[in-house]
């Protein structure tokens, strides 16, 4: 291929070797012929000049015309030669002769001259000279005739190297051109084959630097390599190196998958769900010792049936929809991968069961969809669960339905209670105090008595109505405003009250000074006051009453305080009615009361995360503790353990 | 001295009301509405009646509740100054509140005892009619007998 250009080439570069020696010869001869010219006119010049100069002399006698004489004279016989040798080199010989002849006898006539006329100058007068005729005259004469042929010789001379130099410098010209013409298309001729010279190099190590590419390319992927030839150079090496590279790579894989392979069949084999394939046409292809547990039948008699065996709702997860929808959207990031349905499956022994069931596509390595997995979890427990659930949330409902009910009929009952359970009570009072007022003549002693008794038993009953309203306002109460509050501030004023309320009694209060809570302020006054109250009361047969408040140095959920008392005390053994409404310990006539105090203490104290309990024994006194759970905020909490530091 | 007009509608109270009042010398200006209809047709219908210096108010009426007829005298043209005194059982502080924000004058609950009850109403009709200035008329003739009449025939 290279070739054809090649011989192209080289054929070129021959010819124009062969032109440029023409042209060389050409050259010469047209040099010559201009160099005979010049030499001819050189001579004709320093003839005319020597003439001239003799010339001059002769008719003015004066030796300074004889300079250009002399100067010419002494140039001449070299001008001569010149002559001679530029009429050899052009090598015609009659122009030879003509130069030696002409220029030969132009040298005598001037040397003749100058001698007549050196003889005549010195002889006399111009005038005579001349006009005389003598030797002058002719001489001068002769010369210029030689001097006429001198100058046909050199234009002769001239005229025909002229005429003969055209034809050369054509000659040159037209060699010149198609050297010119040569040159080019040896340059155009020497690129292209040197860019064929590149392409054909490059496109063979390009080849099997793009086969060395491809093989790493498949090193990488883990695909066969590709032959690539031996050669023994740096390419052929590199492929050697990737199919060691392969062949190490084999090993490593098969162990690797191996171990993969092993992995994963015991994650399948131990996996509590059932584990299946199948085929596009729904044929199973796997079958996992779960989905034999759950399904009852051996892998061996499941494989290679329809998976419709075991649904007892049609499809099976074999759904043409489905397999659309994976197949469609292998290529789709957002496509369909896997997904979850639940459907009634079958077990061998013809039992059924809800399950949930995850499909996922299986794809080859080129993507097309060749079966499809599925992973199945018996979920009747689940849904039994749920069901359950269910039921429970909404039998809750109800019974919030229900509790919500009875709220709202304690609080109309409640309101009945404060309202209509009262106007007959004032009529019970009213009119027996009318009674006694207006009739209590009428009647004797036992009478009056009687009407009293009226009138007190419609009080107390006012005061129980008062005091279950309030305790049932308490029950409704929501705790607010939880606040830091100084427990031995409150009782300090307590005390003072209850002191101001009965002076001729003798008290003590003994209270422990910073004891602070978070709660609510006027729930937790509640609290204060009927523990007080309490024991101011149940000291009432003592001398002097003595009264502590303070906090346990063991301390449940927050803070513990307590109220002790030097009073009456109670029987521990029926120390769990205490706190029950309307429930007492002591005789009425005893100890005034309805029995709701400690019950809203417990009820209050309980309601603020604590508790209420008491300690105590038949005229021992008695202690009330209660305990406040002050965990609203922490540095509340600490105030309480500063608190109690003192 | 301008009457009162008690409504009640429970007639023990309203019996012990009214001896109350006969024990403070005030029964001979006490008229006595059993229901709120027949409240408000007391001060509404009759244009040339004259109006109560002290309404007590009870809140459980039948017909129409406490609370309305402290609305419908409120919002009456010639009714809206009138004292309204809420005389009543409840102290729940729902009615309280309510009876305040109807535009109440005071909130008294009934006492239990008579002695108290007696007190109360002295010290009620002491201070409303005769302590304290009553609110200019707002028109209509001035206070006749007949309402005491009618209050006196019960």
């Amino acid at each position: 291929m290279i070739a054809v250009p090649l011989i192209a080439f080289v054929g070129t570069i021959s010819a124009n070797l062969v032109l440029q020696y023409n042209q060389h010869q050409a050259r010469s001869v047209a040099l010559a012929t201009s160099n005979l010219t010049v030499a001819a006119n050189l001579v004709l010049a320093d003839a005319v000049n020597a003439e001239t100069g003799v010339r001059g002399y002769a008719a003015t006698g004066d030796p300074l015309f004889l300079g250009p004489y002399n100067l010419a004279l002494s140039r001449l016989g070299a001008e001569r030669a010149s002559l001679r040798t530029a009429a050899v080199a052009e090598g015609d010989s009659g122009r030879q002769r003509v130069v030696n002849g002409t220029t030969g006898k132009v040298l005598v006539e001037l040397a003749r001259i100058r001698s007549v006329v050196g003889a005549d100058v010195s002889g006399g007068g111009l005038r005579s000279r001349l006009g005389s005729g003598g030797n002058l005259r002719t001489a001068l004469l002769n010369g210029k005739k030689t001097m006429d042929l001198l100058r046909g010789e050199v234009a002769g001379l001239t005229a025909g190297p002229a005429a003969l130099l055209a034809p050369q410098l054509r000659t040159i010209n037209r060699l010149e051109t198609t050297t010119d013409l040569l040159d080019v298309a040896a340059l155009v001729l020497g690129l292209l084959c040197g860019l064929l010279g590149v392409a054909l190099f490059t496109s063979g190590i390009s080849r099997r630097v793009a086969v060395a590419a491809a093989n790493a390319g498949r090193l990488g992927r883990g695909q066969p390599l590709q032959p690539a030839g031996g050669a023994g150079d740096e390419l052929g090496r590199l492929n050697a190196e990737l199919v060691r590279a392969d062949e190490l790579l084999a090993g490593w894989d098969a162990r690797k998958v191996k171990a993969r392979l092993a992995l994963l069949a015991s994650i399948v084999d131990s996996c509590d769900d059932a584990i299946m394939s199948k085929d596009v046409g729904g044929l199973v292809t796997s079958w996992n010792p779960a989905a034999e547990r759950i399904y009852g039948y051996p892998a061996d008699e499941i494989i290679g049936q329809s998976i419709l065996v075991v649904s007892a709702d049609g499809e099976g997860g074999q759904n043409a929809d489905i397999l659309a929808a994976f197949a469609r959207d292998h290529d789709r990031p957002d496509g369909t991968r896997s997904l979850l349905v639940e459907a009634m499956q079958r077990r061998k022994d013809g039992s059924t069961f809800p399950a949930a069931v995850t499909l996922s596509a299986i794809h080859d390595d080129d993507g097309s969809l060749v079966g499809t997995s599925s992973i199945a979890r018996d979920v009747t427990e689940q849904q039994r669960v749920a069901a359950e659930l269910h039921r429970a949330a909404a039998d809750l409902r109800g019974r919030m339905d229900d509790l919500q009910r009875a709220n709202r009929n304690l609080e109309t009952f409640t309101y009945s209670v404060s309202h209509d359970l009262r106007a007959p009570l004032r009529a019970l009072s009213g009119f027996s105090t009318a009674l006694l007022e207006e009739y209590g003549g009428s009647l004797d002693d036992a009478g009056r008595g009687y009407a009293e008794r009226i009138d007190a038993a419609a009080e107390r009953m006012a005061l129980l109505i008062d005091d279950l309203l309030h305790l049932s306002r308490l029950w409704r109460t929501e705790i607010q405003g939880v606040k830091e509050i100084d427990l031995s501030a409150e009782v300090a004023v307590i005390a003072a009250e209850l002191q101001r309320s009965a002076p001729g009694r003798l008290g003590r209060f003994d209270i422990q000074a910073g004891v602070r809570a978070a709660a609510d302020p006027v729930l937790i006054r509640t609290v204060l006051q009927n523990l007080l109250e309490n024991a101011w009361k149940f000291t009432g047969q003592r001398d002097e009453a003595l009264i502590e408040f303070g906090t346990t140095g063991t301390r449940e959920a927050g803070i513990c305080c307590f109220v002790r008392d030097n009073g009456a005390g109670f029987d521990p053994e029926y120390v769990g009615k205490l706190f029950q409404p309307f429930k007492r310990l002591h005789p009425m006539c005893e100890f005034a009361g309805t029995g709701v105090g400690l019950a809203s203490v417990r009820q209050i104290v309980e309601r603020h995360g604590g508790r209420a309990w008491a300690e105590g024994a038949v005229d021992k006194g008695a202690t009330f503790y209660f305990s406040l759970d002050a965990k609203e905020t922490e540095s509340m909490s600490n105030s309480t353990t500063s608190g109690e530091a003192d | 001295m301008k009457h009162i007009l008690l409504v009640e509608d429970n007639p023990d109270d309203e019996a012990l009301t009214l001896r109350a009042l006969t024990k403070n010398n005030m029964l001979n200006d006490v008229t006595v509405a059993r229901d709120g209809a027949e409240a408000i047709r007391l001060l509404f219908a009759d244009h040339g009646a004259a109006l109560p210096g002290l309404i007590l108010l009870d809140l459980s009426l039948p017909k129409v509740d406490g609370l309305d007829v402290l609305n419908r005298i409120r919002a009456g043209e010639r009714t809206r100054l009138i004292p309204v005194v809420i005389l009543t059982t409840s102290k729940e502080q729902e009615d309280v509140l309510a009876g305040y924000s109807g535009g109440a004058n005071a909130y008294v609950r009934k006492p239990l005892k008579f002695a108290d009850f007696t007190e109360a109403m002295n010290v009620l009709g002491m201070f409303w009619l005769l302590l304290s200035e009553p609110p200019p008329d707002l028109g209509g003739p001035s206070l006749t007998d007949g309402a005491s009449t009618m209050a006196a025939k019960d």
